[in-house]
């Protein structure tokens, strides 16, 4: 069992769960999101999308729609400075060559999935713009297109990008597999399917662009990273400081607001009209072609030892890419990494590839490919212990990685590994067994553990930047370019400044997410900014508060190691203090800055050779364990979550009640994918456009998800903590099934876990299978 | 957010005078009573009027008459909310109070009527999408186009009635009162629908379904049962209404109708009349439970697939008949859920 390292005694915030400022605002409807924002004269803006999933554009006229009445702007890809954009991914094993767009601003003489933009319209009313979108004439001559991963790397297919439709390919190699298979007493063969999911945040797609009286063009929009204004201004071909990006509060990110969405369209027409244009996208829209998680096939051949240990995996990952790039190759290599688990594997081999397809384009999402491969791993493991006897726990406890161990791809753990410890929490936190209420009600229960790296990888060399400083009067300025996308990003940061510098919270005022005026932070993604910018925060903080403490000591006569800062006084030890004003007075005097300016640098290093297992990939993983309770009726297939337990080692919980707030919806939000979600396309039409269609649970779907916050105080986050964003959306589907088979002896393998697919395995439906 | 196209409101304070305006208005003119699903279908193009009748000013056709024993009459203004928390509808007439409850979320039944779920539109994958995206497959015949993408050799329709409490009124024997312009009628419930997804009423345009009369509820049990892949909201993929009249302690009288499998409700006369003199053993449940099945043909242009549908359909109509009988494994609606 981790136990909680204990911090230092005296302090006031960190660890408290206090509440936050930016709950109270959002409750009252006090923050203006990003298309709560208006301004004179501003236009309205829409998106005229493609029809079709594969096409030839034949003609494209936007004559009549550009003489329309209000209209002010129709803009299709000729008038796009710079229409794409690439970039390529290091170290990759293959010959892939740069990605193909990582953003494709407006389609040019193809279409590759429906819902792609085509053209751009600003016109006075919203209304007029909708009506000027539709009068543009565009003919249209259907291609041949490729819906699946697999048909797509066949030979003969119908090529969605000119050089082929491998996008990506990762390898893994550790270990002599063959022989190992040879001796393993058991062997697991498993194929497992995840589907197309998409973020369904609250707030859709928006912004606002202008261009402001210093001729700076300024776009207020939902982001989670504020850094795009660098892809704006090569999109528009001006220079990156005449780009100014401003990111508000949002309305949930979960990685789908991690590539660009509507800046880019929105600086085209600010830049084109010169008048502020504001841009909304319907949930039709969001839904229809918004980036989508990526479908896994994946393959799993384990094998084990007669008392239960793994010898070795093979495990070949198939990922649906979608029709561009976007952010697939890194989703790969999260899913390469983590593809055995927070488990001990002498001999891995990973073959994993992603294929272009004329599905909509998948990208980030929530688990970054490290949650898909959860469901499989996780599905062997409990195959695999009940192959041997062996309950759920104890299989676990005999394979789980300790510290020292390293992954397969070569990466040694320097930090505690809460395993198997996790597991057995939230297995003892499930309580006695109840009876079935009904004769045909069967319960079960499933345990998932899961690692998850929180940072970025570590040859992109990341690193935050804050600004901490004291205004005259005492009250604390924070400036941290962090995008808060409702997981509390702004409020840790005042609570760790407020820490160190001895002030209340309410004495913190925070400027976040503008490009132009808070130091850059990086993206909100990757459950690194806690991590990240917390550690920017704190060095920030530490770094003021010895310049404040070293002028503070002779006004005292004592030396400033003898000082503290409480309550707004620096205090001596013998009890005499000076308020905070009278220090900064001083520090004027005597030209003594009252802020610092702090970049925190995450542990870098060069990019690794996957296949020879040489090294680092990430700076560091979270590791968490859940448990499941169902009720399965034994004639419909319906489950029924009875209890839900979910365990994280988060290091050091700065603010627990944001901590469980993620546990919390993240577990939810990972139910929702496992049992609910899905967006269903036939040949590339989206059949999913709306809530009706496309199940989100709601609050009375799912049970009260117990969060267990562990502590074990090694991390590399501020006060120790560790990142904990994602890390909670990955063992839920794979508890859950877990579950079902531990009631009914039958296996899921295809996500979502429906009742009819679970009614057709019961072999209700005539046949099994 | 997609927004509602122009239209002109009216807002009449009799019947009468709303029949008057659907008549003078013809095929431009919808009613609209809470707009829950008016609204989004505006919204979506799939309803285009010029004028919209709202029912909302008009007192006649709000309020709850009579007891159970001697039949009751509801306004088809009723909202949901109030239907389902309705004592006497609850004590007697429990199916429909069950029904008017599951029907949306708890939000959308205290805006959304009776007659509204009565009326509502049939529903299908293919139809029930914005009118981008209607419009980029090509349309279907319901609106704005000439084929079934479900069936497309198939000269008609086939959207699905999405209304919980129409089986079960028509289970329940339930009659409606029409009113337009020129006069009035009362007709039995199952006369207000045709198997067609998209003349699916039979009322005249300019007819107003004014009331619910509801036969007297002696020695009348009733059940329903309700599947959607989400519990919290969702429309039928089916609906199981059983109503049962007890002679001692066989079956009196038994009607059985199913929702959601149709374009309209499905009565399944063959098992309620296999249930007629019987007692309510397990045997004779199981055979009902399958006849009951036979009318069930569902298409797959819903949620779930056909085969899970026919499947839950036996399943259903047992559950509803072992609670309706007292017998163990009966099922309550509000976990005939998946």
């Amino acid at each position: 069992m981790a136990e909680a390292v204990v911090l230092h005694p005296s302090l006031r915030l960190v660890g408290r769960p206090l509440p936050r400022h930016d709950a109270r605002d959002k409750v009252a409807a006090a923050t203006a999101y990003a298309a709560d924002w208006g301004m004179p004269g501003m236009l309205q803006a829409t998106v005229l999308r493609s029809p079709y999933a594969s096409a030839r554009i034949v003609k494209l006229d936007t004559g009549r729609a550009a003489a329309m009445p209000g209209v002010a702007a129709v803009l299709t890809a000729k008038d796009v400075p710079r229409n794409t954009l690439a970039t390529d991914v290091p170290g990759q094993t293959t010959a892939v060559g740069p990605l193909r767009a990582t953003l494709h601003v407006l389609a040019t003489e193809r279409v590759r999935h429906q819902g792609e933009p085509v053209a751009l319209v600003a016109a006075e009313t919203l209304e007029q713009a909708r009506a000027a979108a539709e009068a543009i004439e565009v003919q249209y001559e259907p291609l041949p297109g490729v819906f699946d991963p697999e048909a797509a790397l066949a030979p003969g297919a119908p090529r969605v990008h000119e050089a082929g439709n491998l996008l990506a390919h990762w390898r893994i190699a550790r270990g002599d597999s063959a022989a190992a298979f040879a001796r393993a007493a058991v062997i697991v063969e498993g194929e497992y399917t995840t589907q197309f999911v998409d973020a369904a945040y609250l707030e859709p797609e928006s912004g606002v662009a202008w261009i402001d009286s210093d001729g700076v063009i300024t776009i207020r929009v939902s982001t989670q990273v504020i850094e795009h204004f660098r892809d704006v201004a090569e999109v528009l071909q001006i220079p990156q400081n005449r780009v100014r990006v401003i990111g508000p509060y949002l309305g949930g990110g979960f990685g789908g607001k991690e590539d660009v969405t509507v800046e880019v369209y929105l600086g085209l027409l600010a830049l084109r009209t010169g008048r502020p244009v504001k841009m909304v996208w319907t949930r039709q829209e969001s839904l229809l072609a918004r980036a989508k998680r990526h479908p896994y096939r994946m393959r799993y051949r384990t094998g084990a030892s007669a008392s239960g240990e793994i010898v070795a995996e093979q495990i070949d990952l198939l990922a649906d890419a979608g029709a561009y790039a976007y952010l697939s190759a890194l989703v790969l290599l999260y899913s390469t990494v983590t593809a055995a688990g927070p488990y001990r594997v002498p001999a891995v081999e990973v073959e994993a590839r992603c294929a272009y397809t004329n599905n909509p384009p998948t990208s980030a999402m929530r688990g970054f490919g490290a949650m898909q491969t959860v469901f499989a791993y996780e599905s062997q493991m409990d195959r695999i212990g009940r192959a041997l006897g062996l309950d759920p726990v104890e299989i676990r406890r005999m394979n789980a990685l300790r510290r020292g161990d390293s992954l397969p791809v070569g990466q040694v753990l320097e930090t505690h590994v809460a395993m198997p410890e996790l597991a057995e929490r939230v297995w003892a936190a499930l309580g006695p067994v109840r009876p079935a209420r009904a004769a045909h009600v069967k319960v079960g229960r499933g345990l998932a553990c899961n690692l998850q790296p929180y940072g970025r990888i570590v040859w992109l060399h990341d690193w935050s930047s804050a600004w901490v400083g004291f205004e005259m009067d005492g009250s604390l300025v924070v400036r941290c370019g962090v995008p808060d996308v409702g997981g509390g990003q702004a409020s840790s940061l005042c609570q760790i400044a407020a820490e160190v510098l001895g002030v209340g919270l309410e004495q913190v005022s925070v400027h976040i997410g503008d490009s132009a005026l808070t130091p850059l932070a990086g993206t909100t993604t990757a459950s690194r900014q806690l991590y990240m910018s917390g550690n920017a925060v704190l060095k920030a903080a530490r770094e003021l508060r010895a310049q404040l403490l070293a002028v503070a000591a002779p006004m005292l006569g004592v030396k400033d190691s003898a000082l503290d800062l409480l309550e707004g006084a620096v205090v001596a030890d013998g009890g005499r203090s000076l308020p905070v004003p009278d220090v900064l007075r001083r520090c004027a005097r005597e030209g003594v800055p009252r802020s610092h300016l702090a970049v925190y640098h995450a542990p870098a290093g060069e990019p690794v050779d996957l296949a020879t297992g040489s090294g680092k990939v990430f700076p560091d993983y979270t590791f968490g364990a859940h448990a499941a309770e169902v009720e399965i009726d034994m004639e419909t297939g319906a489950v029924r979550l009875v209890k839900y337990v979910a365990a994280h080692d988060v290091g050091r919980a700065i603010n627990p009640q944001s901590v469980e707030g993620q546990i919390q919806g993240g577990a939810v939000q990972g139910l929702g994918g496992g049992l609910l979600e899905e967006v269903i396309l036939e040949e590339g039409i989206n059949l999913t456009t709306s809530f009706a269609s496309y199940l989100i649970p709601t609050a009375a779907d799912v049970p009260d998800v117990e969060a267990l916050v562990v502590e074990s105080g090694e991390g590399l986050g501020p006060f120790n903590a560790r990142g904990i964003g994602e890390p909670p959306i990955g063992p839920p589907a794979a508890a859950v099934a877990n579950a079902i088979a531990d009631a009914t002896g039958v296996r899921l393998t295809r996500l979502p876990l429906t009742p009819e697919r679970l009614a057709r395995a019961l072999g209700l439906l005539g046949k099994a299978g | 957010m997609m927004r509602l196209p122009p239209f002109t409101y009216l807002a009449p304070r009799t019947l009468h005078a709303a029949a008057t305006a659907l008549a003078e208005h013809g095929a431009d003119a919808m009613p609209v009573a809470g707009g829950t699903d008016l609204f989004p279908n505006m919204k979506r193009r799939q309803f285009e009027p010029k004028v919209l009748v709202g029912l909302r000013g008009i007192r006649e056709l709000t309020g709850i008459r009579g007891r159970g024993r001697e039949g009751m009459t509801l306004g088809a203004g009723t909202t949901l909310s109030a239907v389902a928390a309705h004592p006497e509808i609850v004590a007697h007439y429990g199916a429909l109070a069950t029904a008017a409850g599951l029907v949306s979320s708890p939000q959308l039944r205290n805006m959304g009527t009776l007659g509204g779920n009565v009326c509502v539109d049939t529903r299908c994958n293919y139809y029930n999408q914005s009118h981008e995206w209607r419009k980029a497959i090509g349309f279907c015949m319901k609106k704005d186009g000439d084929i079934c993408l479900v069936a497309p050799g198939s000269s008609r329709c086939w959207a699905v009635s999405s209304s919980d409490t129409a089986p079960v009124l028509w289970s329940l024997g339930a009659r409606v009162r029409l009113v337009g312009a020129s006069g009035e009628r009362v007709v039995p419930l199952e006369a207000l629908y045709r198997d067609d997804g998209i003349q699916y009423l039979t009322k005249q345009p300019g007819e107003l379904v004014a009331d619910i009369v509801l036969p007297p509820a002696d020695g009348w049990t009733s059940a329903y049962l309700k599947l959607r892949r989400r519990g919290s909201f969702d429309f039928p993929v089916l609906g199981v209404a059983v109503a049962l009249r007890m002679d001692g302690d066989r079956v009196g009288e038994a009607r059985i109708v199913l929702g959601a499998v149709a374009s309209q409700p499905r009565p399944a006369p063959d098992a309620a009349a296999a249930l007629a003199g019987e007692r309510l053993t397990p045997e004779l449940i199981t055979r009902v439970a399958d006849l009951a099945a036979g009318p069930s043909k569902p298409l797959d242009n819903t949620d779930f697939t056909h085969p899970y549908r026919k499947k839950m359909t036996r399943v259903f109509v047992a559950r509803a008949l072992r609670a309706l009988a007292g017998l163990p494994g009966g099922g309550r609606a509000a976990e005939e859920v998946a």
